[in-house]
């Protein structure tokens, strides 16, 4: 992607917006999101400071739209360490989307836990009660971020790939 | 080696599959062990509802452990209407929180004075339970 350049806006500009209204689109099964999906491949493909800007502007719009609340510092928290986590496992699992699948269902799993973790600050029982209800999500999240990715997830990096190709916005 | 792929696919989904039910499976068993241990006994509840502004009104119920039988005193003796789905409680004693742009009120479970497990209608009740519900506006109290 051509640093500085107006593509590069455009295109952070672009995937916020496909994050969140694919998200919308989906809101309406709970806990099944494109999200995790998304945000692994944005990693693969632009690299942690475009794919952080990406996050971090999600977040914002998220919060714009359904309200800054508790969950909004859950997501600031829990988004961008999906992030991290991805940029740090990239080179070792590289285009194995077997196991891409298997990391994106982990994630889904613990997403309540991790969620919690911020709660711990301002209520500690709140947290726990927050883990312990959300264990049947927690498990509808892993099955469908493991299968979204499963069934998805190749197709998309290669199509997203091919694009920023075709448009020259590689480094 | 196709094949072989596509067979260790089939199999890493069944067990993802076979986790994601077991922690659902294990969760309801969980959520059923506590409610049998209480249908044993009988127990005597509180119940508190505490809306501000508004002097807090005090219900005693004497039940047979059972969350059901609670929740139907409850909903005659208090007004008390939830949501199956989760178990949202929607109005008490006609109050009934508004949730929009402007808004942003709802009822609060608490029980013996820590924010409630779960929804209303999978609460587990034990004997000496002191259950409240808060009116909360956020507005008001950020």
């Amino acid at each position: 992607m051509r640093k500085n350049s107006i593509y590069e806006y455009i295109i952070l500009a672009i995937c916020s917006s496909i994050l969140t209204v694919s998200k919308f689109l989906m809101s309406y099964i709970p806990n099944i999101e494109p999200v995790t999906l998304l945000i692994i491949i944005y990693t693969l493909i632009f690299g942690f400071k475009r794919t952080m800007i990406i996050t971090i502007i999600f977040v914002l719009i998220e919060g714009y739209l359904w309200g800054f609340d508790l969950w909004v510092i859950s997501y600031i928290f829990v988004w961008p360490l999906l992030v991290i986590i991805t940029q740090i496992i990239k080179n070792k699992i590289k285009n194995n989307f077997m196991l891409w699948s298997l990391f994106a269902g982990f994630y889904g799993m613990i997403f309540g836990i991790l969620c919690a973790i911020p709660l711990i600050i301002f209520d500690k029982s709140f947290a726990y009660s927050t883990i312990l209800s959300g264990i049947f999500f927690d498990a509808v999240h892993m099955v469908g971020n493991y299968l979204i990715m499963l069934i998805v997830g190749e197709t998309f990096y290669n199509r997203l790939k091919e694009v920023i190709k075709e448009l020259n916005l590689n480094n | 080696m196709k094949s072989l792929n596509n067979v260790l696919k089939l199999v890493i989904t069944a067990l993802v599959l076979s986790i994601g039910l077991n922690m659902f499976l294990g969760y309801k068993t969980y959520l059923n062990s506590q409610v049998e241990e209480g249908v044993k006994e009988k127990v005597t509840i509180e119940v508190i509802v505490d809306v501000p502004s508004q002097e807090k009104t005090y219900y005693s119920y004497a039940l047979v452990g059972s969350s059901v039988e609670f929740l139907d005193q409850a909903m005659d003796e208090i007004g008390m209407n939830y949501e199956e789905a989760g178990g949202f409680v929607t109005s008490i004693n006609e109050i009934t929180p508004i949730w929009d742009e402007t808004h942003k009120e709802y009822w609060s479970i608490l029980i013996n004075g820590n924010y409630g497990m779960d929804g209303i209608n999978t609460q587990v009740i034990k004997n000496g339970d002191v259950i409240t519900f808060e009116f909360v506006d956020q507005n008001e109290n950020s």
